[in-house]
């Protein structure tokens, strides 16, 4: 493959990728805003140095991890970086609390838009890699690849999200 | 082992991702009630997030939007001057191989038409001898593979066969697509039926079997995505395919 067949290739991928691209900027940010501006950032820079690219690689992950990593140099300047809770940190009673007295198909009585508002009241470090798996189709191994954490955090950090996911909607009352 | 300790992987059982799942565990969850019933919450919540998630994606984006354009990509102004400068040197190329896409597609178009194409073959040779693979999704909920297959990113609608119950799902890939693999089994034994891009099958919609070594594999060829079926027996595979066309 000729190096402007490949560059080709890779914007028409990084076009196609430009609403998960959002989606992702938007689950690290805090506004709106502040995700299309990082979004920008990221097309920017994949343009940029879109001769890094390897084709046949995964492009969105290739794109995500330029977005995370846009992302962690502006926490680390504003020092304003989520704080990061470990498995060990967490009180079980928060979250591994089984809500025993219903069946776990209740869920399905829930609104789309019930789970997309308790989705937004998780924190970054739970709703990052929920929403990448649930909404972006990536594989674990794939999500911790993009957002640099091992593959056994990536595993408790989704069932978290999922469990807090589920916590704040049983606590909002049943439909 | 403890419960707090197994649970904390309830949600990669959930999704099948059991590979960085130490074995004690795997054991544990799968004979302990309470933890079994976590993976069921788990699986529960990412199906309700992926259709959460899909469902909101479709309602904000028209249907008639195309999915790829360079005008969205120059939407974005620092991203809209990089393109400027650089689409100017790639423009003569671009008219060579637009003109060299028009000639092939032409020359090529009576055989297309007439045959499933290189990628349908290439897909049913594929799916013939991937039949019979267990299922990387275990479920007989077709809620829950639908949400399984849309958080892998290919949401499918799990269509009913006639005497047959789901199973399962894998994903594979397939001349550089991913391809879903819906599995049945049925008194006839195991029909898996694997869903294609358009691309893939080529030609207009219509149906078409053939055996690949022993195995009758079916194509039924429609507008958007395709569809694959391998069926344990000739009767099975009409019967499948007669229910997807329909």
């Amino acid at each position: 493959m000729d190096q402007e067949t490949a560059l080709g290739g890779i914007r028409d991928e990084l076009e196609a990728l430009q609403p998960n691209l959002m989606r992702f900027a938007r689950s690290l940010t805090a506004s709106q805003a502040d995700a299309e501006d990082l979004a920008q950032a990221t097309l920017e820079r994949a343009i940029r140095f879109e001769a890094s690219f390897e084709p046949g690689t995964n492009a969105k992950a290739w794109l995500f991890t330029i977005c995370r990593r846009l992302q962690q140099r502006s926490w680390r300047a504003q020092r304003t970086r989520p704080s990061v809770q470990s498995l060990a940190e967490v009180g079980d009673d928060d979250i591994l609390v089984s809500p025993l007295s219903v069946e776990p198909t209740v869920m399905r009585r829930f609104e789309g838009q019930a789970i997309l508002d308790a989705l937004a009241q998780l924190k970054p470090e739970h709703a990052v890699p929920v929403r990448l798996y649930a909404g972006e189709g990536m594989p674990y191994r794939q999500i911790a690849e993009v957002l640099d954490l091992p593959l056994g955090t990536v595993m408790s950090r989704i069932y978290r999200g999922r469990r807090m996911l589920v916590k704040l909607l049983l606590e909002a009352g049943l439909p | 082992m403890n419960c707090d300790t197994a649970r904390i992987y309830a949600g990669a059982v959930a999704d099948g991702e059991v590979d960085g799942v130490p074995a004690p565990i795997l054991e544990h969850i799968r004979q302990c009630h309470d933890c079994s019933t976590e993976v069921q919450w788990q699986r529960e919540a990412q199906v309700a997030l992926a259709a959460a998630i899909a469902g909101k994606e479709l309602r904000r984006v028209p249907a008639a939007q195309p999915a790829h354009s360079l005008r969205s990509l120059s939407n974005l102004p620092f991203v809209a001057a990089i393109v400027r400068r650089r689409s100017l040197a790639f423009a003569g190329a671009a008219a060579a191989v637009v003109l060299l896409l028009i000639t092939a597609t032409v020359a090529g178009l009576p055989g297309r038409l007439a045959n499933p194409g290189p990628g349908a073959d290439a897909a049913m040779r594929d799916a013939a001898s991937a039949y019979g693979r267990p299922a990387a999704f275990t479920s007989t909920d077709p809620a829950a593979i639908s949400g399984w297959s849309a958080g892998r990113g290919m949401p499918a609608e799990v269509v009913a066969l006639p005497d047959e119950t789901v199973t399962g799902a894998r994903v594979s890939t397939v001349e550089g697509h991913q391809v879903l693999t819906i599995i049945y089994t049925g008194p006839r034994g195991t029909t898996e039926v694997s869903v294609i891009p358009a691309a893939m099958a080529g030609g207009w919609p219509t149906m078409e079997a053939k055996k690949v070594g022993n195995a009758p594999v079916g194509l039924v060829r429609r507008s958007g995505d395709s569809m694959l079926i391998v069926a344990p027996d000739d009767a099975g595979l009409h019967q499948a395919m007669t229910t997807l066309q329909a």
